[in-house]
């Protein structure tokens, strides 16, 4: 052997290498169709109010008034676009060390890119400005600070994590200004005075939700519920599944909580198995969903398993084969990244003319939660400040969303008293596909909402 | 007993990836004497590629993973060719740096390229059950377990039967030995560096349907690899085999037994790690290698105070001037010129290459919280009061040094950062969770209200005198008896020990310095923003921190506190993302940063334009002393060299 570096090498690899590399990095863009990376534990549902034929109605036409009235104009704006500007801000994880949910933020921007081509709200262009909270408290207290300043209207959220904490919403609080969705997790959050959790069902919404339906369909089939739940340590344990099982009846057999960031979850599945339940209520994020739910058939589980709305998009559900057949899901806006009704074709639409990228189903959450909040402004007479946009909020009624639950404050009971738009059920794997079966109906007051 | 029988099952598969990995650790050590920080960076960035290639491309899954391998094998010889190679008569700090470089350039790369989420990778196998021993497991656990098997037999096989393994045995005992009876180094060493990340994207992919496939935290995956190849000893492979599935079985049975106690399966790996290098001295075998080199140059510190004034005034100058998001920025960049000043005792003066020190900067500032809000300690008496409780934790951490050194110290530092955020920093009951912690208001000192919220310039002048008597202290220790001590620690334990230096105490008094220091930092953060939450203080912040002093120069003070200008949060990286809209630029920068300071300028930055200055003075005494003697018309002038002490480091 010589004694060389090896520039034979060098040539090597670059010739080899590079092409690949490339060739990967061009994969890596275009895959991002269709893929949800992943979600917070916690993270629920969203859907967007719609009617059908909204795509097709004059958004010129829209008053304050006829707005309320159509309800279901996605994303639509109305006037001249020349009023002053309404600053909407955003705090969201958009990207952190352990995860990042950009395509919520997308998805608000695509609805407001599509309000303001239209003539803005009221005439109103709309200034959005998302600010990251890098999964950090003390940044998401800075977006917060920032968006004092920048004299916000309202204040979306979604996935984000610093905003699972009550300083985000008491900065905002103290700011006056509206914390408009978000992802409350324990239930005494659901109580703050300046959270307004529109756009889905949270954390402890979820786990409320689970129980209700898990209870409901072992009454149907007559067994006894013994429900086991499987809930990643984040913060704080949040108690809601244990208690509200208890509450109707069901024998609640245990919780295994576990590291999300571990690399094997199989023991975890096997800790939940070992409880010997009926039923088992996973709450964390897609890939580890994937991971809970494929342990738990592959280690013979046959018992029934309610996940998260979030964890079952198109690519967690293939990520699981086999395994997701019969899977629970409490969500509805799986339909969305398809496109397979007017709204769903709006939302697309609007996506693809925001360069965000249609297929990403948790985007949703974002456009609804932007849609709901421009509603809102729609009904508010003269310049909004953020004391009138919250009393319009409030005032929302009637709007209907599409899988399912009910965009009303009347929805609300002592549990959830600021959170009127709930996760419904009926919505069961089958060949692959999420699918909505029988009735869908409202957990909190078991109401038919078809 | 079948209940355990089942969790030891399940185990094996995480713990065949282990193996896989630590296999591939100990492939490329015995190849080159590097040991690979970035290895698991590798096996991500792999397990991304052969995703890419199945599931976005839609090719079928054997050429995605033959690609993907090939992929590994390249990548392998790249950083073989482009970093470990020019290093290779680098001392092991410029080695250990250079790993850390490519991991930080890999996952912030895959970060950019295949997103920052955490992404599913379809299943290898039918996710049909299989029973074994009465147990029901999936089909993947049986793969991973038999390609464990199969892979290390035929290394064990290749290495013991070839004349390439028998070359690269010989060139592990002694290099010049090796490069006397003609085997290549470079050529066996490249291989070597294939064959490993080869070994590591196997790993990679096979592990990528199980675990998590994100750019940051597949990374350290390194952790366990660590301590399945330190039981093999660097040396044994079915030993490194037995070591990652006694860590695979041991994470799965105490994950059923203690679900508990929060991060202690992720901490496994660290307590092996100490347990065996503390108990075996030194687990890396020494190579006999062609070249000694120096550490970097700890020049001695002149006209400090001068220097402070006009950095102060300058700095004041910024933080009043610049527009509120910069001068709050520049008020981070502060803050880290403190925590780095850490690194410049621990790693610079003393050699100890600590991988945690952030974790000391988390320390400080959740007991700073504690003792402000449970003690009513006020400001600024909590920072101090805070970075006092971390003293006692980083003589703690600093223990397993009394045992071992250079890239030994880097593991057990590098475990112990994982397990302080996993153990600690992940723990709401320690940390508040997802709330942080908060400090009560009433920042005050003489009068002036010093909230970092309220009064940002005014906090940010704050921070400013604390690094400045920081820097005080560190310079006058590098005068002191004490400095020259440590310097004489880090050039020879054996030489110092021989002097009547005690080399266990100036260690320990090293680490008790360095977390005092890093906690003061950790103090100050929580002060600024007026809240402490745990993402500040992941082990990735120590690693970058150690970048950026490295850049900078990690043995000088004015070097080390130059490189935090580029750390996330602080101005640069702020410009950067106001023109280009992304801050991970920054941490990629450091990366390559790393990599190409640590090759081109293995002193860092500032001992680069100290450098130049010597020689620029040399000429001008050269010229001075040439028409001096012209004019004398005596002879020639005399030789005029680098002057000792100051540039070469002579007390260093």
């Amino acid at each position: 052997m010589k004694h060389s570096p090896g520039r034979a090498f060098s040539r090597l690899a670059i010739t080899v290498v590079a092409p690949l590399l490339v060739l990967a990095a061009c994969g890596s863009s275009s895959s991002s169709k269709g893929e949800t990376p992943s979600s917070a534990a916690g993270a629920t549902t969203a859907g967007a109010p719609s009617s059908a034929g909204a795509s097709t109605s004059a958004a010129s036409a829209a008053g304050v008034a006829s707005r309320a009235n159509e309800a279901g104009k996605a994303c639509i704006g109305s006037g001249d676009g020349k009023a002053s500007k309404i600053v909407i801000g955003s705090i969201q994880t958009d990207k952190s060390a352990s995860a990042g949910f950009p395509e919520i933020t997308a998805g608000a921007k695509a609805c407001f890119d599509a309000i303001n081509a239209t003539g803005g709200i009221n005439g109103h262009p709309v200034d959005f400005k998302p600010c990251n909270d890098n999964a950090d408290a003390v940044q998401g207290e800075k977006c917060a600070r920032d968006l004092i300043d920048a004299k916000a209207i309202a204040v979306l959220g979604g996935i984000c994590f610093s905003c699972f904490s009550a300083p985000v919403v008491d900065v905002l609080g103290k700011g006056g200004v509206p914390y408009v969705g978000g992802l409350p997790v324990l239930p005494p959050e659901f109580k703050q005075e300046n959270f307004l959790p529109i756009t889905n069902a949270g954390g402890s919404a979820s786990l409320y939700a689970n129980a209700g339906y898990i209870l409901q369909a072992a009454k149907t089939k007559g067994v006894k519920a013994d429900v086991v739940e499987v809930n990643a340590s984040v913060g704080e344990i949040n108690p809601t599944l244990e208690n509200q099982v208890k509450k109707l009846g069901g024998n609640y057999a245990g919780r295994v909580n576990f590291d999300p960031a571990s690399a094997d979850l199989s023991s975890v599945a096997q800790q939940a198995i070992d409880k010997k339940p009926n039923y088992i209520s996973v709450q964390t994020d897609g890939p580890n969903t994937v991971k809970i739910v494929t342990s738990l058939r592959s280690q013979g589980y046959k018992g029934d398993i309610v996940v998260l709305g979030t964890a079952a998009d198109p690519t967690s559900l293939k990520g699981m084969g086999d395994a997701a057949e019969g899977l629970y899901v409490a969500t509805f806006f799986a339909d969305m990244g398809a496109g397979t009704t007017p709204d769903a074709k709006k939302f697309q639409v609007d996506m693809t003319a925001s360069g965000a990228d249609p297929l990403k189903t948790l985007a949703v959450t974002g456009y609804a939660g932007a849609y709901v909040t421009a509603e809102a402004l729609f009904n508010v007479k003269g310049d909004p400040t953020p004391a009138t946009f919250k009393a319009s909020l409030l005032a929302l009624d009637g709007l209907k969303p599409l899988f399912g639950g009910q965009l009303s404050a009347k929805n609300a009971n002592s549990d959830f008293p600021r959170t009127f738009y709930f996760t419904s059920y009926g919505n069961v794997v089958k060949g692959g596909k999420l699918t909505t079966t029988g009735t869908v109906f409202n957990f909190l007051t078991g109401e038919s909402v078809k | 007993m079948r209940e355990v029988l089942a969790y030891v099952m399940l185990g094996l598969g995480p713990g065949a990836v282990n193996a896989l990995l630590g296999l591939g650790l100990v492939t490329i050590y015995r190849g080159s004497g590097v040991l690979n920080f970035g290895h698991a960076a590798v096996a991500m960035y792999v397990a991304f590629v052969f995703r890419s290639f199945r599931q976005n491309f839609g090719w079928p899954t054997p050429v995605a993973f033959f690609v993907a391998l090939v992929v590994a094998a390249a990548l392998g010889l790249l950083i073989h060719v482009a970093v470990m190679h020019p290093l290779r008569h680098a001392p092991t700090l410029a080695r250990v740096t250079g790993s850390l470089g490519v991991l930080l350039t890999l996952s912030s790369l895959a970060y950019w390229q295949f997103g920052s989420g955490t992404f599913t990778v379809n299943p290898l196998t039918p996710t049909t059950p299989v029973s074994v021993l009465g147990v029901r497991i999936g089909w993947d656990r049986i793969l991973l377990v038999s390609v464990a098997l199969v892979l290390t037999a035929l290394l064990w096989a290749f290495y013991q039967r070839t004349l390439f393994g028998l070359a690269t045995r010989a060139a592990a005992e002694s290099e010049k030995g090796a490069a006397v009876v003609g085997f290549s180094q470079a050529r066996l060493a490249a291989i070597n560096w294939m064959i490993g990340s080869v070994l590591a994207g196997v790993g990679g992919i096979l592990i990528s349907p199980i675990a998590r496939l994100n750019a940051l935290q597949m990374s350290l995956l390194i952790a366990p690899a660590l301590a399945a190849a330190l039981l093999g000893r660097f040396e044994h492979l079915w030993l490194v085999l037995g070591g990652g599935m006694i860590l695979g079985v041991g994470e799965s049975v105490i994950g059923k037994y203690l679900n508990g106690v929060r991060g202690l399966t992720a901490t496994l790996p660290f307590l092996l790690i100490v347990l065996v290098l503390v108990a075996k001295g030194s687990a890396l075998p020494q190579r006999g290698e062609l070249v000694n080199a120096d550490m970097p140059l700890a020049p001695q510190v002149r006209r400090v105070g001068i220097k402070l004034a006009v950095f102060g005034a300058l700095s004041i100058v910024l933080l009043y001037a610049l527009p509120g998001s910069y001068s709050a920025a520049y008020t981070i960049a502060l803050i880290g010129g403190v925590i780095v000043l850490s690194l410049v005792v621990i790693v610079g003066w003393v050699g100890q290459i600590s991988l945690c020190q952030v974790a000391f900067s988390g320390i400080g500032a959740y007991a700073t919280v504690r003792v402000a809000n449970h003690l009513s300690v006020g400001f600024p008496w909590s920072i101090l009061l805070g970075a006092l409780i971390a003293v006692p934790v980083g003589i703690l951490v600093g223990l397993p040094a009394l045992r071992v050194r250079g890239v030994n110290l880097a593991v057990v530092t590098l475990g112990a950062g994982i397990g302080f955020e996993r153990m600690v920093f992940n723990n709401p009951s320690f940390t508040g969770g997802t709330n942080g912690a908060t400090v009560p208001h009433g920042a005050r000192l003489f009068g002036v209200d010093l909230d970092g919220r309220t009064h940002p310039e005014r906090y940010g002048v704050f921070v400013l005198v604390v690094l400045g008597l920081s820097v005080l202290l560190v310079a006058s220790l590098r005068r002191s008896v004490s400095g020259r001590r440590m310097l004489a620690v880090r050039a020879d334990e054996t030489a110092a020990a021989a002097s009547g230096i005690n080399v266990r105490k100036v260690k320990l008094q090293a680490f008790g310095l360095a977390s005092f220091v890093a906690a003061l930092g950790g103090g100050l953060m929580a002060y600024r923003a007026g809240r402490v939450s745990e993402s500040s203080f992941v082990v990735f912040q120590s690693i970058n921190f150690f970048a950026l002093a490295y850049i900078g120069g990690i043995a000088t003070i004015g070097g080390a506190l130059a490189g935090t200008l580029l750390a996330q949060g602080a101005p640069f990286s702020l410009w950067l993302r106001n023109a280009i809209g992304s801050d991970q630029v920054s941490q990629t920068l450091s990366g390559v940063g790393l990599v190409t300071t640590v090759i081109t300028q293995p002193d860092g930055v500032a001992n680069l334009v100290r450098h130049e200055r010597e020689k620029r003075r040399i000429k001008a005494a050269r010229a001075s002393l040439t028409v001096d003697a012209a004019t004398a018309g005596t002879g020639p002038p005399p030789h005029v060299g680098l002057v000792s002490g100051a540039a070469t480091g002579a007390e260093g």
